[in-house]
């Protein structure tokens, strides 16, 4: 208790001592300048007392005043005021309206940070794909903007209803981002998406990605039950689904659940007044729900592996038969091609999985692995890594402690033998 | 007083002015100890300091160049200041003063008082210059405005030799007319619509003068002295239970710059020019702008 000043004398204090100080300032006309005597002790108290004055007007002794006078300046004193200036002069002028404070725009909810952390990749291989340009930081947002921007009319998504060029996918995903961001939700929250017709789930998903979220790409064919139980796993905070194909209360079985959006509304929203923050390429873009040994487990993946993989792919000139819809997806944005789902589509099988992506191609009776991935076979398992592979299930560390070697090679599900950088699966 | 001493004062107060011009004074003036007096709180006047001072003697140094005013804030805050010339011509006058006219002189301290804590000052320098008449008190918060020589860097020197003083401005140079009009049509001036901290407001009234100004000091100190920057980092790094939020908070970009300019002093701790960037008296005022100056001492002396 410094001075005797105890917390009630200084709770009781604090205020009328912080208001009569400089801290806080009015002044009438202009009495100094014009030599107005009275009229500047008229309104002394507005202008700022000395500590000494104010001692004298409250009752307490100047220590008693100075202490109580710190301290109430030190709780009200923020130190991320300052950073407001980085982005100020050469012409730019502060405005409240359109600030964002760095802090919170990179912030993510607790449940969100798990997803984060299950992004864990080993440093050397991460230096070796940005270095080989495996890794960019570009994003699927930013890479559909670039398409929209080289050619705004090109057909992007074509169903049985109509197509959307590339300009209108982008504006359609930016809507249903800022429909999100108006719900309060944020980048790294985790959103359900439920299969949907057509161009329909696309535009959710790119309207996902563009908030910066990551969407949980809900399977055809379960029950309602085993919905409830991916999204409460995932921990996600909003159920983007018709309102037909919801019955009941979904909160009751997934906590974190705060909305359900019909996806109408969500693609119909206009776009943002300001630019949203979105993703960066590091951030998570996808969890995809698999079968581990007769359970659910959630692959994650980034930005970054996605667009790693959907471009060795296409490189290659493999062709997407057989693959899930969101990697067709993210093909056709590496290739700048459009997703044509009234088209047959022709091609051989290549090796896929949730984690691993499209792993190999079909080539001179064997598989030739992706750019970027490597290969081995350890006891007949053939092991893998590359920038295109996930970096574990998500919160799931029974799952991972089976997945991966003590030295971090992913155990595919393939049997057979590497020759010269060419997989050869066993009969 | 006789009145050959008063022409010997005023040509000390000349002698004075012209050496003080010399080494970089824009704005000069000369406040009586006595007036300084009736408005300075108590402890605080010069006589607490000097107990003999006569004459307040306020100079002041000119502002940013123009390009100055138009770099990004981060530049502007590390080049904006002129105090060191302030140092220069404040602490050159004393010794003068001493050395030639045989008064005791001293230059009046601009920081706080080491008593009260880091929002204290020792003297209001503000009031020196308003009363020796090289500034005007602004709605900017109270910056001194000067109407030809715009925002000037002040400094004091108390002296025991008497001066004829000078008057305070006649007119305040503040809310200059394109500030009313602006307050008319939004009700806010420049300065108090680009403020970081949203720290200004005010009033004006029908005549175009200051009716009031409102300032919260305390947040413009969020920006313009962060003297409570470093305990506040300790305590919430103490705080904090996560590993990384600690290292933002001691080792992070922001930390470091701040410790980096706290402990090696080549740099301001904190400044903030926001509001005398949009602020056409202290930019664009008629001894302000050292490129319209250049042209026209160079169309002068082509003249000539």
């Amino acid at each position: 208790m410094p001075y005797g000043v105890t917390r009630e004398i200084l709770e009781a204090y604090g205020d009328v001592i912080f208001r009569l100080s400089l801290n806080v300032q009015t002044r009438r006309g202009d009495p100094v300048r014009k030599l107005d005597r009275e009229a500047w002790a008229r309104q002394r108290d507005d202008t700022g007392l000395s500590d000494v004055e104010i001692a004298g007007r409250v009752g307490l002794a100047l220590p008693q005043v100075t202490f109580i006078r710190n301290v109430i300046e030190r709780r009200l004193f923020r130190s991320d005021q300052y950073r407001k200036l980085f982005r100020l002069g050469g012409g730019k002028r502060y405005r409240a309206e359109t600030y964002a404070d760095p802090a919170e725009t990179f912030a993510v909810e607790p449940e969100a940070l798990l997803l984060r952390q299950a992004l864990s990749f080993n440093p050397k291989q991460v230096t070796g794909w940005l270095d080989g340009g495996f890794w960019s930081a570009e994003t699927t947002i930013n890479r559909l903007d670039e398409l929209a921007g080289e050619d705004p009319e090109a057909v992007f998504l074509v169903d049985a209803a109509g197509h959307s060029t590339r300009r209108e996918t982008a504006d359609r995903a930016y809507g249903a981002a800022a429909s999100l961001a108006a719900l309060g939700l944020r980048r790294g929250d985790v959103v359900a998406l439920m299969p949907l017709d057509g161009r329909t789930w696309f535009l959710c998903l790119l309207g996902i990605a563009a908030l910066g979220g990551a969407a949980l790409l809900l399977p055809q064919d379960c029950i309602a039950d085993q919905y409830l139980d991916l999204m409460r796993r995932a921990r996600a905070r909003a159920l983007v689904a018709p309102p037909a194909d919801v019955s009941g209360d979904p909160r009751g079985g997934a906590p974190s659940l705060d909305h359900i959006v019909d996806p109408d509304g969500l693609l119909a929203h206009e776009l943002p007044n300001s630019p949203l923050a979105g993703p960066v390429a590091a951030d998570p873009l996808t969890l995809t729900p698999t079968q581990v040994a007769d359970s659910w487990a959630l692959v994650p993946h980034s930005h970054q592996t996605v667009l790693a993989n959907a471009r060795a792919t296409t490189a290659a000139g493999c062709n997407a038969a057989g693959l899930p819809l969101e990697i067709r997806l993210w093909q056709a944005l590496a290739a700048g091609a459009a997703v044509d789902l009234t088209a047959p589509i022709q091609g051989t099988a290549v090796l896929f999985s949730a984690e691993t992506q499209v792993l190999g191609y079909p080539a001179n009776g064997a598989f030739r692995a992706t750019s970027g991935t490597e290969l081995q076979a350890v006891d007949g398992t053939i092991v893998s890594r590359g920038p295109g592979l996930f970096p574990g299930y998500f919160d799931n560390l029974h799952a991972n402690g089976f997945a991966f070697t003590d030295d971090g090679w992913f155990r595919t599900p393939w049997r057979g033998h590497v020759d010269d950088e060419m997989l050869v699966l066993e009969n | 007083m006789a009145d050959d001493d008063k022409t010997d004062q005023q040509a000390i107060k000349d002698a004075l002015f012209e050496y003080a011009r010399k080494r970089g004074a824009a704005a000069i003036g000369v406040a009586a100890v006595n007036l300084v007096e009736q408005f300075a709180p108590p402890g605080h006047g010069p006589r607490d300091l000097l107990p003999r001072a006569k004459s307040v003697i306020s100079v002041g140094v000119t502002g940013p160049t123009q390009g100055t005013w138009r770099t990004p804030a981060k530049v502007m805050t590390s080049i904006g200041t002129n105090v060191s010339r302030i140092y220069r011509v404040a602490a050159g006058l004393t010794f003068r003063l001493e050395r030639v006219f045989g008064a005791r002189s001293i230059y009046c301290p601009p920081h706080v008082d080491p008593e009260f804590g880091a929002r204290h000052p020792m003297q209001s320098l503000k009031l020196h210059a308003e009363l020796a008449g090289t500034g005007a008190r602004s709605l900017a918060g109270d910056i001194l405005l000067h109407p030809d020589y715009g925002m000037l860097y002040y400094g004091s020197v108390f002296t025991e030799l008497e001066l004829p003083p000078d008057q305070p401005m006649a007119d305040n140079p503040c809310p200059a007319p394109s500030c009313i009009k602006l307050y008319r049509e939004g009700g806010q001036t420049p300065c108090m619509k680009y403020c970081p901290v949203e720290c200004l407001d005010g009033s004006i009234d029908e005549n175009g003068e200051i009716e009031e100004m409102r300032f919260d000091m305390y947040r413009c100190a969020e920006l313009c002295q962060q003297y409570e920057n470093m305990p506040t980092m300790i305590e919430r790094a103490f705080e904090t239970e996560d590993q990384l939020d600690r290292e933002e908070l001691l080792y992070g970009g922001e930390a470091q710059s701040f410790f980096y300019k706290a402990t090696a002093g080549v740099d301001t701790n904190a400044q903030c020019f926001e509001c005398m960037r949009v602020c056409p008296v202290a930019t664009q005022g008629p001894m302000v702008d050292p490129l319209r100056i250049g042209a026209l001492e160079r169309a002068a002396a082509d003249k000539d």
